[in-house]
């Protein structure tokens, strides 16, 4: 589904230049729930932008569908650390942006399925309310349904709950393994948690920073649906504790 | 509003109590007076100089909210238009008045244009300024669509940029205001500025206040129109705005 082939991004700074990504091969499956975690600066927001087109690499290909990604491709749906909704825009109008803005959609077609996004993100009701009347866990949630209304085989996601509270972090963990599991679609889940890479995914791809490189690529052997309670197991616990001691051989916490 | 009422009660006071002839600074009761007694006169000048201001203000806006889009859209005229605009902006444009009465003549038209010439450039600024002030996560957002540059600013960037407008609108409406009067001393026949001059001639300083008075009222009434669009055009600003106020009293 995605391949990165040796991927490379280096950009210019103060007279010199600065490499962010050295030498990333990966590939996610099919279906695949797959994370990328590492301490801030190792790039892995950079690999969201490159695999959705938003950004050229310096070297190598990244590849989705087979396809050589060239530009903004329409099989994709973005979530990002902030809601971005458009305050003018109700929460319906917010999501159907997606459909308008994009060019090979009948308009109207995709307002029911709109709905159903809704209520299925526990909006019910919400749909006519502007995005300053909802909180922020609503708001995400607004934003991760603008990302589904196309029904995109691929679904990025960098940071989607980073600027939420810890209990809200926790319910929308569990919402998004539930959604996930009645639509098996390809994910990549960017995060600087590893508890919630562990949590949500089948595997977690751990990064280094400066520059940003592979370390590790781990398989998550734990059944679905997982429930919170989870997370006091000790398989669960010694998958986090691996991933962070990758983090911290390279002196990074 | 009690600032208000307080400043014109001590103003009554002062003037009784150190019996300041009317001539010097008449008190609010006879200016008060004079508006009422006067009202014909103020009104048929009054109409003047709100045409000029209306009309110079509806230019500015007319003129501003094309420009402003097409700096922003086009990297030559951002380059080339803003920094003329900006340069322009340091003549005074009082200075220049008198230009115009010897070029246009004293009828209404170097009113309107002065009027307009005041209001466009903190309409231009504000908008400008709101076009490129988008978050540039919705941008990355957009751009994930497929979105057309086009698009770009019909479904983004122009109704971000409409808070700003209207900010700007308000400055550009008391600035017409005070295009047109100062137009008018320069060299007309009628309107509230050349009034004013008119007073001050016979020393009818109580007819001076009057017309002051009145064109207070005015820019006030030109400010709460530009609010009451906005009320309108941009509830989901208005409404967040307000309720960080509220938030930031209590």
């Amino acid at each position: 589904m995605i391949t990165l082939d040796g991927v490379h991004l280096t950009y210019p700074h103060k007279g010199g230049s600065i490499e962010a990504l050295t030498d990333v091969s990966f590939s996610a499956r099919e279906g695949e729930f797959l994370s990328i975690v590492g301490p801030s600066g190792c790039g892995k927001s950079t690999l969201i932008k490159i695999i959705a087109g938003l950004l050229p690499t310096s070297k190598g290909e990244a590849r989705v569908d087979g396809k050589l990604v060239r530009g903004p491709h329409p099989n994709v749906g973005i979530v990002f650390q902030e809601a971005t909704l458009l305050a003018w825009r109700s929460v319906l109008r917010n999501i159907m942006l997606q459909i308008e803005v994009r060019q090979e959609f009948e308009n109207d077609a995709y307002v029911p399925r709109a709905r159903d996004l809704i209520k299925l993100a526990g909006l019910d009701g919400f749909e006519d309310r502007y995005p300053w009347e909802l909180s922020g866990g609503m708001q995400q949630r607004v934003s991760f349904c603008r990302a589904l209304i196309h029904d995109p085989p691929l679904l990025l996601m960098d940071e989607p709950f980073g600027a939420l509270d810890a209990m809200t972090r926790d319910e929308m963990g569990v919402w998004l393994q539930k959604t996930w599991m009645e639509r098996a679609r390809t994910v990549l889940f960017v995060t600087h948690d590893i508890g919630e890479a562990v949590f949500l995914s089948d595997r977690v791809m751990v990064m280094t920073a400066r520059p940003g490189r592979v370390k590790e690529i781990m398989e998550i052997d734990l059944p679905r649906p997982r429930e919170l309670r989870i997370t006091e197991e000790i398989e669960f616990v010694k998958y986090v504790s691996h991933a962070r001691r990758l983090m911290h051989a390279e002196g990074y916490y | 509003m009690a600032a208000a009422i307080g400043l014109v009660a001590v103003w009554q006071l002062g003037v009784q109590l150190l019996a300041i002839p009317d001539y010097l600074l008449p008190g609010p009761r006879a200016v008060a007076a004079t508006v009422v007694s006067e009202r014909t006169l103020i009104f048929q000048h009054g109409l003047v100089t709100l045409y000029e201001a209306g009309l110079g203000f509806t230019l500015a806006l007319v003129f501003a909210v094309p420009v402003s889009v097409i700096i922003v859209w086009s990297k030559v005229a951002e380059k080339t238009v803003l920094p003329l605009m900006v340069f322009l902006q340091t003549v005074p444009k009082v200075a220049i008045a008198p230009l115009f009465i010897i070029w246009f003549g004293f009828g209404p038209f170097p009113k309107v244009l002065i009027s307009f010439l005041l209001a466009y450039f903190p309409i231009v600024i504000e908008m400008v300024t709101g076009l490129r002030d988008v978050n540039p996560t919705v941008l990355d957002l957009a751009r994930s669509m497929s979105i057309t540059p086009f698009q770009t600013f019909t479904k983004i960037r122009i109704p971000n940029s409409l808070p700003y407008l209207f900010s700007g609108l308000k400055l550009g409406a008391l600035l017409s205001l005070v295009g047109a009067i100062v137009a008018e001393f320069m060299g007309s026949m009628d309107g509230l500025g050349y009034l004013v001059l008119y007073a001050n001639d016979r020393m009818d300083t109580t007819l001076c206040f009057a017309v002051l008075v009145v064109l207070l009222l005015l820019g006030k009434a030109l400010f709460s129109v530009v609010e009451w669009v906005e009320r309108y055009a941009i509830a989901w600003h208005v409404v967040v705005r307000e309720n960080e106020q509220i938030m930031f009293t209590t």
